[in-house]
C-alpha cells in the first residue's frame, strides 16, 4: 500500500522559468576532471 | 584516471542514455546523461540530449539551463542554440510553460497548507493540456489514489507512462491500484453473499412480526398521498395565488420605477452636474430589492440597468473612467426605460450623453483591463473584458486580436484561429493583422 505522507515527501519544487538565469550562474558544472585538478593544485599548494 | 579515460567513459554513458531515450526509459536515461556530465563537463551531445529529455518530461526550465551551459561552452554549430530559439521564439510556449511549472509549485504549497482540493484543481488544468508533466501527473494520481478514485488515478498515470515507460514510482503507483481495486471486488462479493444469508436468530416471545406485504403498500400509498397532496398545494398557489399577487406587485413595481425614474428627473442627472443622485439612486434600488419578494423577470432586468447606471455615474463622477466604461458596456440601452416626462432629462438622455466619450475613449480602457487580466494569466475574464471592448467599438481590431491570443492561451485552437482569420480578413491593413499573420504562421 502506498503511505501518502511518504510518497509526497518525494516530490520537490520544479525549477522556474523566472529562476534559470540564477541557476545557470550558481551551476556548478565541475566534473571529475576539474575536482581532480583542484586536489593535485592543493596538495602542490600544501607541499611548497 | 588519465583525462581520456574520463571522456571515453562519458561517452559510454551518453550512449548507454541515448539507447534509454529511444526506448523512452527516461528515468534511466536521465540518470546515465547526469554520470556523462560529471565525467566530462564538455560532453556536449550529452547535455543537449539531457536538455531535450527534461523538455520532454515537462521541466522546461531544467531544459533551458542545460541547453544554455551548452551554448556558452561551445558557441559554434551547436543544435543546442536551435532548441533555445524554438522554445522562445513559438508564441505563448515560454508563458505556458512558466505558469505550467507555477502552478505545479503552488499546488505543492497548497499541499502543504492542508488545501488538497485546491491543489487537485491546479494540477488537473496543467495535466490536461500538458499530459507530459510527469510530476505533475505522478502527483495528481497519488491525491487520486488517496481519495480511492482509481480510475481517474489510472487515466494520469498512463499519462506518465506514455512519456516515460518504465518510471519506476508510475508502476508502484499501478500496483498499488490494482491491489487496492482487487480488495475492494473481494470486499464487494464478500458483502453481496452476507445479503442473501439467511439469519437463523431465534424469536423472543414479546416481538411482533408484520406481515411483509402490508409495510410494503404501505410505504409507497403514503408517499403517493404526500406527492398528491403537494401537488394540489402546488397547483393552488399557481392557478390562485400567484396570478393575483403578480398583478399586484407589478402593478406596484412599475409605480416604483416611475418613481425611480422621477427621482432621476428630479436630482438632475446631467453628467457636468453631478451630485448625489447616485446614492439615492443606490438607496432607493436596495428599498425596492428588499420590499419584493418575487420579482418576474424582465422587471428585476430593468431594475439590473439601473445599478449599472446609477455605478456608471458614480464611477464617473471619482474619475474612474475605466470602471465607468467597464460598467457602460454592461449596459443594455434597449432595457433602460426612457422616462421622459418633459423636463428633458431621461436615463437615456443620461446614458447618450455619456455615450460619445465612451465610444471614442471607452473601448481603449476597458481593453486595458483585458490587458491587466491577460498578463495575470486570466484568459477567461481578459476575453470577457475585450469583448466588452468591442462592444464599444466593434472596429477594435487589436481587441479583437488580443482575444484570439487569450483563446489560445487556454488551448481553444480552434476558436483562436478563427479570431486571428476575422482580424486579418476585416482589417488586412492593421498592425493586429500583421500580428495575427505570424500568429498564423503566415
Amino acid at each position: 500500500m502506498i503511505d501518502f505522507d511518504e510518497e509526497l515527501k518525494r516530490f520537490i519544487p520544479s525549477l522556474e522559468i523566472s529562476e534559470v538565469e540564477d541557476s545557470i550562474v550558481k551551476n556548478d558544472i565541475n566534473d571529475i576532471n576539474d575536482i581532480i585538478m583542484e586536489l593535485l593544485r592543493k596538495q602542490a599548494k600544501e607541499q611548497y | 584516471m588519465e583525462k581520456s579515460r574520463y571522456i571515453r567513459l562519458s561517452n559510454s554513458y551518453y550512449n548507454q542514455g541515448l539507447i534509454y531515450a529511444k526506448q523512452r526509459d527516461l528515468s534511466a536515461c536521465i540518470s546515465c546523461l547526469k554520470k556523462a556530465l560529471y565525467l566530462n563537463k564538455n560532453n556536449i551531445d550529452a547535455r543537449n540530449l539531457l536538455g531535450l529529455v527534461y523538455y520532454e518530461i515537462g521541466e522546461a526550465a531544467q531544459a533551458l539551463v542545460q541547453w544554455v551551459i551548452s551554448v556558452n561552452l561551445k558557441p559554434d554549430d551547436n543544435v543546442a542554440q536551435r532548441y533555445i530559439r524554438s522554445v522562445r521564439d513559438k508564441s505563448g510556449e515560454l508563458e505556458k510553460v512558466a505558469d505550467d511549472i507555477k502552478k505545479y509549485n503552488q499546488a505543492l504549497m497548497n499541499l502543504k497548507a492542508g488545501n488538497r482540493d485546491l491543489a487537485i484543481m491546479l494540477l488537473a488544468r496543467v495535466a490536461d493540456f500538458a499530459p507530459n508533466y510527469i510530476n505533475v501527473n505522478l502527483l495528481l494520481s497519488l491525491l487520486y489514489i488517496d481519495n480511492e478514485e482509481y480510475s481517474n488515478a489510472e487515466r494520469y498515470l498512463k499519462n506518465v507512462l506514455d512519456v516515460d515507460r518504465y518510471n519506476n514510482v508510475a508502476r508502484n503507483y499501478m500496483q498499488a491500484i490494482k491491489e487496492a481495486t482487487a480488495v475492494n471486488r473481494k470486499k464487494k462479493r464478500e458483502k453481496k453473499r452476507l445479503k442473501n444469508t439467511y439469519s437463523h436468530r431465534s424469536i423472543s416471545d414479546d416481538e411482533v412480526i408484520i406481515p411483509k406485504g402490508y409495510n410494503d403498500s404501505i410505504g409507497w400509498q403514503t408517499v403517493l398521498n404526500i406527492g398528491i397532496g403537494l401537488l394540489i398545494g402546488a397547483a393552488s398557489i399557481f392557478f390562485i395565488y400567484m396570478p393575483a399577487d403578480r398583478a399586484k406587485m407589478t402593478d406596484s413595481h412599475n409605480k416604483e420605477l416611475t418613481l425611480l425614474g422621477e427621482k432621476l428627473n428630479e436630482s438632475n442627472l446631467k453628467i457636468n452636474d453631478l451630485t448625489n443622485s447616485s446614492d439615492e439612486l443606490k438607496a432607493e434600488i436596495d428599498r425596492l430589492k428588499e420590499s419584493m419578494n418575487t420579482v418576474d423577470e424582465e422587471t428585476a432586468d430593468k431594475i439590473a440597468q439601473y445599478q449599472l447606471l446609477a455605478g456608471m455615474i458614480d464611477a464617473y463622477k471619482s474619475g474612474d473612467y475605466t470602471n465607468a466604461a467597464n460598467l457602460y458596456a454592461m449596459i443594455d440601452a434597449d432595457k433602460l426605460i426612457d422616462i421622459d416626462d418633459g423636463s428633458g432629462v431621461s436615463a437615456k438622455a443620461i446614458y447618450n450623453e455619456v455615450s460619445g466619450y465612451m465610444t471614442s475613449e471607452g473601448d481603449s480602457l476597458v481593453m486595458s483591463l483585458g490587458d491587466s487580466a491577460y498578463n495575470s494569466r486570466n484568459y477567461e475574464l481578459a476575453i470577457q473584458y475585450y469583448d466588452k471592448s468591442l462592444k464599444l467599438n466593434p472596429a477594435n481590431s487589436m481587441a479583437l486580436f488580443k482575444k484570439a491570443l487569450s483563446y489560445k492561451q487556454l488551448g481553444d485552437v480552434q476558436n483562436a484561429n478563427a479570431f486571428f482569420e476575422e482580424v486579418i480578413e476585416k482589417y488586412p491593413n492593421s498592425e493586429a493583422a500583421s500580428s495575427a499573420r505570424l500568429e498564423r504562421g503566415y
